[in-house]
């Protein structure tokens, strides 16, 4: 092409040179890429043939493929030999006899094939109820696990429910009596005011405290508490003459209780005389503060 | 004239037109690739021609890289150029197609050359598109065929692109690629028609007719997956292009070597991977005939190609101020 032109790049150049020589060459390009299309094709066209041709060329393939068909054929004779000897044998009487005793051990095999059969099916058969049976019997353990599971949550809530309305109850009537929480337990102090004890004695006026009557109605709302009472006076007179006289106020109370229907077993009593002051008996008004009987609640 | 003035002024003359040997070699290349998996064949040659196109565009790369640093002026000449402008994107497309020769021999590697490729090739496009529309001295004879190029660019993308996971990244180069390969059709037909002629020079650039439409299918096969109205519209019109252009094969013929000769290779190098796609499509065998014949004959351009090529570059007739 181009090279062999060496005319210089102008468009004028190839122009110039003989029609014929470029004809030619043009033709010969023509022909080139003819020729390298159709390798092309052939390409194609050998790859495609070559899978069925392998090594062997034309002829031994032909040959390959004459020599088994005759071979096919006999062996295929073969193989139909025996299909078409097997139904004369009936003319050996021994081979007749083996025949029937072949057939009887063959009707016997059955019978046990078939014997051996039925057990199967029949032990599969109760397999498979047994273990519907165990599964069934599975099954409902699990519902009856779950049911009283179910029952017990209920239950524990329930109990847990009752708990806490007690303990909602109790906060709320220990508020009714003004109650103090101290580490011996719930104290409800009772003063001079509520009991009217007269000077120096320990019997209660006739009438009832209201008071009093509020922490017995207390107690027979909470029978698990029992009760501690403890008298106290002031430190006017002699310490021992007040001491015995606080253990009778303290006694006097306990018997009120009792008599407004709070059981004996419950209420324990005791005095402390002067020993445990509240406020100074320095002045009047202390004094009669410490005059006292306090009661302490405690749960059984 | 010393040797050392000779070379520097060959390098300051190097041609941007020159990648477009990389596209055919390229081309050539991934359509051997093609045809060894259709015909169930092992030639080895694929690792050759791979390691082949992948040498010839790191020295062509080194070369104009060279050109670039010495000799910016003509570089920025050759952007300004009305013709020579539309060959910056051979090199993207260089990069695309490597990528696709890549795919299956090193996934890595494919993937950098393809991220570098249609980076750049979307750079290009749309500088190339902005200096169209705000031209100052194009004429209707500057329209030729190697406008196209770009346009052909996009629409491989989705060849590697779809492969590699990037499946909405290859649906917008492969519409902007539509899009143009039809606004340019018009305009080239409209100028071949009705306007000068195209120069001999650029004659054999007509030959990138083909490459929208068939490399177009290959890459809406790849985003499509079946055949169907559209996938035979553009074969077939790559296939009637491909007519059209044999028939005037005295024409070309009787031309004298330019560069832009290789712009015969990839086109047909597309249409030939086309047609073995299509066969495996279809399984009509025809497309197969017609693949591997388009094939060998190419084989055979790029040989001549190839041989005129080194020729030319002897005798100094490319890398000259006029060329």
């Amino acid at each position: 092409m181009s090279d062999a032109n060496p005319a210089p790049p102008t468009q004028s150049a190839p122009e110039r040179k003989p029609e014929s020589a470029l004809q030619q060459k043009s033709l010969l390009a023509v022909g080139f890429l003819i020729l390298m299309f159709a390798s092309g094709l052939l390409l194609v066209y050998l790859v495609d043939a070559t899978p069925p041709m392998t090594s062997v060329d034309q002829e031994d393939r032909h040959a390959g493929i004459a020599t088994p068909s005759p071979a096919e054929s006999v062996a295929a004779a073969a193989s139909d030999a025996p299909s078409a000897r097997a139904p004369e044998p009936g003319s050996d009487p021994r081979l007749v006899q083996e025949t029937q005793a072949m057939r009887e051990l063959l009707a016997v095999t059955e019978q046990k094939v078939q014997t051996l059969e039925d057990d199967l099916k029949a032990w599969k058969d109760q397999q498979a109820k047994a273990f519907e049976h165990e599964r069934q019997r599975i099954a409902d353990d699990l519902a009856a696990i779950a049911q009283a599971h179910q029952r017990e949550l209920a239950e524990d809530n329930a109990s847990a429910q009752a708990r806490d309305d007690a303990l909602a109850q109790l906060k709320r009537d220990y508020a009714t009596l003004n109650a103090q929480f101290t580490d011996d337990g719930v104290l409800v102090s009772l003063t001079e005011s509520d009991l009217n004890f007269p000077m120096g004695g320990a019997a209660l006026p006739s009438e009832r405290s209201a008071s009093l009557e509020k922490v017995a109605e207390f107690l027979g709302r909470h029978p698990n508490l029992t009760v501690l009472l403890q008298g106290h006076t002031d430190s006017l007179g002699n310490a021992a003459r007040n001491l015995d006289l606080s253990e009778q106020r303290a006694i006097a109370v306990k018997a009120a209780l009792v008599d407004l229907g709070v059981a004996q077993d419950r209420i324990r009593a005791e005095g402390m005389g002067e020993t445990k002051p509240i406020v100074s008996n320095d002045t009047a008004q202390g004094r009669s503060r410490n005059r006292r009987v306090d009661i302490y609640l405690t749960e059984r | 004239m010393t040797t050392q003035t000779l070379d520097s002024s060959r390098i300051e003359h190097f041609p941007i037109s020159f990648f477009a040997m990389v596209m055919g070699m390229a081309g050539l290349t991934i359509a051997w690739e093609k045809a060894q998996s259709v015909l169930q064949l092992d030639l080895g040659i694929s690792p050759w021609l791979v390691g082949l196109t992948t040498t010839l565009f790191v020295v062509l790369a080194g070369f104009y890289g060279t050109k670039l640093a010495v000799y910016r002026q003509s570089v920025i000449k050759e952007l300004h150029h009305p013709i020579k402008l539309n060959f910056f994107p051979t090199i993207s497309i260089s990069l695309l197609l490597l990528a696709i020769a890549f795919l299956h021999l090193v996934p890595s590697v494919s993937l950098g050359l393809w991220l570098t490729g249609a980076v750049l090739h979307l750079l290009f496009t749309l500088y190339v598109v902005s200096v169209w529309i705000h031209h100052e001295h194009f004429q209707i004879h500057h329209m030729n065929p190697a406008w196209f190029i770009p346009a052909v660019g996009n629409v491989l993308v989705p060849i590697a692109g779809v492969p590699l996971g990037y499946e909405e990244v290859s649906w917008f180069f492969f519409s902007v690629g539509m899009l143009f390969w039809i606004v340019l059709m018009t305009i080239i037909i409209y100028r071949v028609m009705f306007h000068h002629p195209i120069e001999a020079r650029l004659m054999p650039t007509l030959f990138i007719l083909i490459a929208p439409p068939a490399v177009g299918f290959i890459a809406y096969m790849r985003l499509v997956g079946e055949i169907d109205s559209f996938s035979r519209i553009l074969y077939y019109s790559a296939l009637f292009l491909t007519l059209l252009l044999f028939t005037q094969a005295r024409r070309f013929l009787k031309l004298h070597f330019f560069l832009s000769w290789w712009a015969y290779s990839f086109p047909l190098a597309a249409f030939s991977i086309a047609s073995m796609v299509m066969f495996e499509r279809t399984g009509g065998d025809v497309y197969r005939y017609l693949g591997v014949g388009v094939l060998t004959m190419l084989t055979g351009i790029v040989a001549l190609l190839l041989a005129a090529t080194a020729v030319a570059v002897r005798n100094h007739r490319i890398c000259s101020p006029d060329h």
